[in-house]
């Protein structure tokens, strides 16, 4: 817990208003635990699952019926690994994929997705099929992606390069969109404390304005009757509670609660005298201690049938 | 070489009857597997390295392998759990086959070897090898 104050105090005194619990700041300062999950669209979850049991604890992940969570080390070194059958995510992102309840032949669009374990998943829950607009705006990010969809199989996938922004031309023409904004990364400094270091609150406006921004472009690109759903892997209000808010203000969009056996707690509904639309206490706003993964924030937004 | 063409390859090589993705040709004998989409937007990339034209058929990837894993119906050679670690840690395998084959343990597909009548020449890629 000194290390997390000494490492970056603005961090420490911020965090004290959004979340005061001993247990908050103790599993910030724990490692995350691995987890994996099963690529459908290669290998049956049952026949891999009973294969790496011989090798290694597994521990089903409760809101994803593909996703374990792994004790032991290597693996990372097994057959399944490197032929693709499984997939290293963080548990709590499997969430967004699934708020998502993408189809076979749907047309998504994924507006930052890169490394593209969402991308992935979302391909297998369509089986293949369909398409699904990869975006990213960095060269560098833009090869991973690639590289997983390799390994993945996934062939419903295009990728594209562009500021997310400029998918607000494409009018109501996605049934569905994943927009997991960028962040400030508060969720990630259990895999790595250079978060911790890189958080300013600075940032933290500026990305707010740029989510408010994408999340705009996103509902307008988003057909009636489509699901849009918003997510980041930090836990400021600025940039999960109050973009959203930010959208319910200025559109008809509506919010739908999000039926997974996850715990959550209570959304923040006013920070720093700034007030947010009630309807936000159906997004999911996870901390680190309540499933002991990542901090998560998602939002399943609706745009209503014309 | 076409799409016809390939999914002919396809059909002498391992006895494929029909694929339900597209197939492209990228540099001179990387093939792609993808499928379309009805928006039409500048793509950076589309697809999924398939295999390689080779002077005497094409050369699956092991992504190449599990899209066709339904149509597979000859040179398919089932090696056992051993045989399927060393395999996936760049060793040839003892084997009489010739020409190309896919290597399959239970049901996890391996890729593509090439046999010469006494052993398979391993192609697994580098990143893809156990350690």
């Amino acid at each position: 817990m000194d290390e997390l104050r000494d490492t970056n105090r603005a961090f420490f005194d911020k965090y004290s208003e959004i979340d005061d619990s001993r247990e908050f700041l103790e599993f910030m300062a724990k490692p995350l635990r691995q987890s994996f999950r099963v690529n459908t669209l290669k290998a049956e979850v049952g026949e891999v699952v009973e294969r790496l049991s011989s090798h290694f604890e597994l521990e089903q992940v409760p809101w994803v019926e593909e996703g374990f969570f792994v004790y032991g080390e290597g693996i990372t070194n097994t057959p399944e690994f490197s032929l693709g059958l499984i997939f290293m995510q963080e548990a709590s992102s499997m969430i967004p994929p699934l708020a998502l309840d993408v189809e076979p032949g749907m047309l998504v669009l994924d507006m930052a997705a890169s490394p593209g374990a969402k991308t992935t998943q979302m391909s297998a829950y369509m089986e293949n099929t369909g398409c699904i607009i990869a975006n990213d705006v960095k060269y560098p990010r833009i090869n991973t992606l690639i590289s997983n969809l390799q390994k993945f199989g996934a062939v419903n996938v295009r990728v594209t390069m562009k500021d997310g922004r400029y998918f607000g031309r494409f009018r109501e023409k996605f049934d569905r969109i994943l927009l997991d904004a960028p962040c400030s990364n508060v969720g990630m400094i259990r895999k790595n404390y250079k978060y911790l270091k890189l958080w300013r609150q600075r940032d933290v406006e500026a990305l707010s304005r740029l989510q408010k921004s994408l999340i705009m472009a996103a509902y307008k690109a988003l057909r009636p009757g489509g699901v849009l759903v918003y997510s980041t892997c930090t836990l400021d209000p600025e940039e999960n509670e109050e973009v959203v808010d930010y959208l319910l203000s200025n559109t008809d969009a509506r919010l739908e609660r999000i039926d997974l056996p996850v715990k959550s707690r209570e959304p923040v509904t006013e920070f720093r005298g700034k007030r947010y639309d009630e309807e936000v206490r159906k997004c999911l706003r996870i901390h680190p201690q309540d499933n002991d993964t990542e901090g998560f924030f998602v939002a399943k937004v609706v745009k209503p049938d014309e | 070489m076409n799409e016809s063409e390939i999914l002919e390859t396809l059909r002498e090589q391992f006895g494929v009857e029909s694929i339900n993705f597209r197939l492209k040709v990228m540099g001179k004998n990387r093939i792609y597997a993808y499928r379309d989409c009805s928006l039409d937007v500048e793509e950076y990339h589309s697809g999924v390295y398939f295999g390689r034209i080779e002077r005497d058929g094409i050369r699956l990837s092991i992504e190449g392998c599990y899209l066709l894993a339904d149509q597979l119906r000859r040179n398919v050679v089932e090696v056992s759990y051993e045989e399927m670690e060393r395999w996936l840690r760049g060793e040839d395998l003892e084997r009489e086959e010739r020409g190309y084959v896919v290597l399959r343990w239970k049901n996890y597909y391996l890729g593509c070897g090439k046999g010469n009548g006494k052993r398979i020449r391993n192609f697994v890629p580098k990143d893809r090898r156990l350690r």
